[in-house]
């Protein structure tokens, strides 16, 4: 029974940690214990749900779906919290002046209490898993012992809240003044710990490269195990073994915060929240950047409009989930350069950088992108653009290849619809006879700026005079979303776009996950 | 591009990645092998598989490590390079069970 509540009460404590930090954060803002109390629910009903698919989870993405799993929650708790702690830097004085002059509680208007919310519940999704899976294990074992363990758990979850009301409490007696102060710095040492978290959890499933293995070692010292060393490891991130990748994400994320929230303070910008976004989107950049792991194909919908007069830095990135190892963690992680040089034209030049199974990363080609816009956006009933480009291999065995395509792009409301048709030949001595048709559809709803979220597929035939069944052909489905920040607040103009999505194979010829990530970043001259 | 998933079948297919791989099994009452030689210096996969009949989680401090398995199921954790040394690992659902991952 003891040791049932012991592990039971390590797990409970590190949410009721962050909910209580959160909690004292939100002292005095109006309904701030339902949307709380409600992400604490949510993320609980997710747990469940979690533990119950605990078997698809783990056979999921070859082996690494936990990890994958898990790690997305911290980054989601990461994005949401530091969200937060940018609008505060900005309003917290605000409030705390006020609270201190009146006295009592002021509704905080538009403050983000849904980040926080979010972040309550993925503290709780993430550590809640876990235990409702080991206590469904003990109850369903039908031992004699089972009800004494089931009390035992209770026990441990009962003193893991207890613990956290204390810290709840023990906030909460820090004069009003100093209060914001204390919970917003706690909040960024928080961020920072989630985020190394989430980078081990890549490490774990060999997603980012490791960058040096423990950087130090202070087991002997204060083990991780122990309850000050678990403590710790929930408020401030603390690792006894850390990874050089998961020290460079905590002080990436740390710096980050910290910069952006001072930026943000001395320019005092109205629509701070963005500042937000783009220190997510630099951390993903980052990231991404990590990610040298070298794809195949390029999953990304080509958009039709053009932004004339602007420059764009583009990085895309793909990883294939696969059984068969030929087919598993194929990487592609093209960097590219464009330019809209007239009205109607956009130019890019493109690095192919690719990693395949078994092989070292290559650049593999280096393709010459036009983009022709036909119609003005939105002026007719389609929007429509020609696509074509010139692809030159580095390698000489490899043909240069030419490939042409339409572009096609409808909005309705707040649904955007985009249709991309390729067509594609081989050129040169080392050409194979065949012509390669591709096709991909995406469709999205724009919620917000920052936030649109989608269903897109991707299907191509190889050689469309022998396109055999549909199931030797490739196709590729799954949910996605896409967004943008300005970057007005910080540098007067540009703008970060991020897509992300996962793609799940429908065919034998297809891979049974890619992942894909877009990230650019576009200035107008 | 798309191009190149079909101008290099032939380099996708050749050489599968060579992964060193090691496996362990979560029994009732101990882990088979209790002491797991590894190859030290070089990033390896650990298959871990759990023959109980309930969730076990594969768990290690000194391998910076934690993976719930659930019954019945194989986990994929990669773990490595590592320095020569004795690294213990346990069941953190079990913790009177445990195991020992020993680098040469």
């Amino acid at each position: 029974m003891l040791s049932t509540a012991v592990i039971v009460f390590r797990e409970t404590l590190e949410a009721a940690l962050v909910v209580s930090i959160i909690m004292a954060a939100t002292y005095g803002v109006t309904r701030r214990g339902v949307w709380v109390g409600s992400g604490v629910a949510i993320g609980f009903a997710g747990a469940c749900i979690v533990a119950a698919s605990a078997g698809a989870i783990t056979a999921a993405a070859e082996g690494i779906g936990q990890e994958l799993l898990n790690a997305s929650i911290l980054i989601v708790a990461v994005i949401m919290l530091g969200w937060h702690t940018i609008w505060m830097s900005q309003h917290g004085r605000e409030i705390s002046r006020e609270m201190g002059e009146i006295g009592k509680a002021v509704a905080a208007g538009d403050r983000p209490l849904y980040a926080l919310a979010v972040a309550a519940g993925a503290a709780v999704l993430r550590e809640g898993s876990e235990t409702v899976l080991f206590l469904y294990g003990i109850a369903s074992s039908g031992d004699d012992s089972a009800i004494e363990m089931v009390a035992g758990g209770l026990l441990g979850g009962v003193t893991g809240i207890g613990v956290g009301l204390l810290l709840y409490r023990g906030l909460l007696s820090i004069p009003l003044r100093y209060l914001f102060g204390v919970t917003n710095a706690m909040i960024v040492l928080l961020t920072a710990g989630l985020a190394a978290q989430a980078a081990g959890f890549l490490v774990q499933a060999d997603v980012i490269p490791a960058l040096g293995g423990p950087v130090w070692d202070t087991t002997s010292i204060l083990s991780e195990k122990s309850l000050v060393g678990k403590v710790l490891h929930s408020l401030i991130g603390y690792e006894a073994r850390p990874a050089g990748v998961q020290v460079l994400c905590y002080v990436a994320v740390l710096g980050g915060l910290m910069l952006l929230s001072s930026l943000v303070r001395s320019k005092h910008q109205a629509r701070s929240a963005r500042a937000g976004m783009i220190a997510v989107a630099a951390a993903a950049s980052l990231t991404s950047l990590l990610w040298v792991d070298g794809a195949r194909a390029e999953f990304k919908i080509r958009y039709p409009n053009i932004d004339y007069r602007e420059v764009e830095i583009e990085h895309n990135f793909s990883t294939t989930f696969d059984k068969r190892a030929d087919r598993n963690r194929d990487v592609s992680s093209p960097v590219e350069v464009g330019v809209g040089i007239l009205p109607f034209w956009f130019v890019e030049l493109e690095g192919e950088i690719e990693r395949h199974p078994g092989e070292k990363t290559q650049w593999e080609a280096t393709t010459f992108e036009n983009y022709f816009m036909l119609t003005e956006p939105g002026k007719y009933w389609l929007d429509f653009a020609i696509f074509a480009e010139f692809a030159h291999a580095t390698k000489r065995d490899d043909p240069n290849t030419v490939e042409l395509g339409l572009l096609f792009q409808k909005e309705h409301m707040n649904w955007l619809h985009t249709l991309n048709l390729f067509w594609e030949k081989q050129l040169g001595s080392k050409a194979e006879p065949i012509d390669t048709v591709s096709y991909a559809w995406q469709t999205r709803y724009r919620l917000n700026q920052y936030f649109q979220p989608g269903i897109e597929f991707y299907g191509e035939i190889e050689d469309v005079n022998h396109a055999g069944r549909f199931n030797d052909q490739q196709f590729r489905v799954g949910p996605m979303f896409a967004g943008s920040v300005s970057l007005a607040d910080v540098f007067g103009k540009g703008k970060i776009k991020y897509e992300a999505g996962y793609l799940f194979g429908a065919t034998s010829e297809t891979e049974r996950g890619t992942l894909r990530t877009r990230f650019e970043v576009e200035f107008p001259f | 591009m798309f191009a190149a998933a079909f101008m290099l079948p032939a380099a996708s297919t050749t050489a599968p990645a060579q992964e060193t791989s090691y496996a362990v099994t979560i029994h009732d009452d101990r882990f088979e092998p209790g002491t797991l030689n590894v190859k030290a210096g070089v990033k390896f996969q650990l298959r871990v598989k759990n023959a109980r009949k309930v969730a076990a989680e594969f768990e290690s401090a000194e391998l910076n490590r934690e993976k719930v398995v659930p019954p019945g199921q194989s986990a994929v954790i990669y773990i490595g390079p590592l320095a020569p040394g004795t690294y213990p690992f346990f069941d953190d659902f079990h913790q009177s069970t445990r195991g020992r991952l020993v680098a040469k």
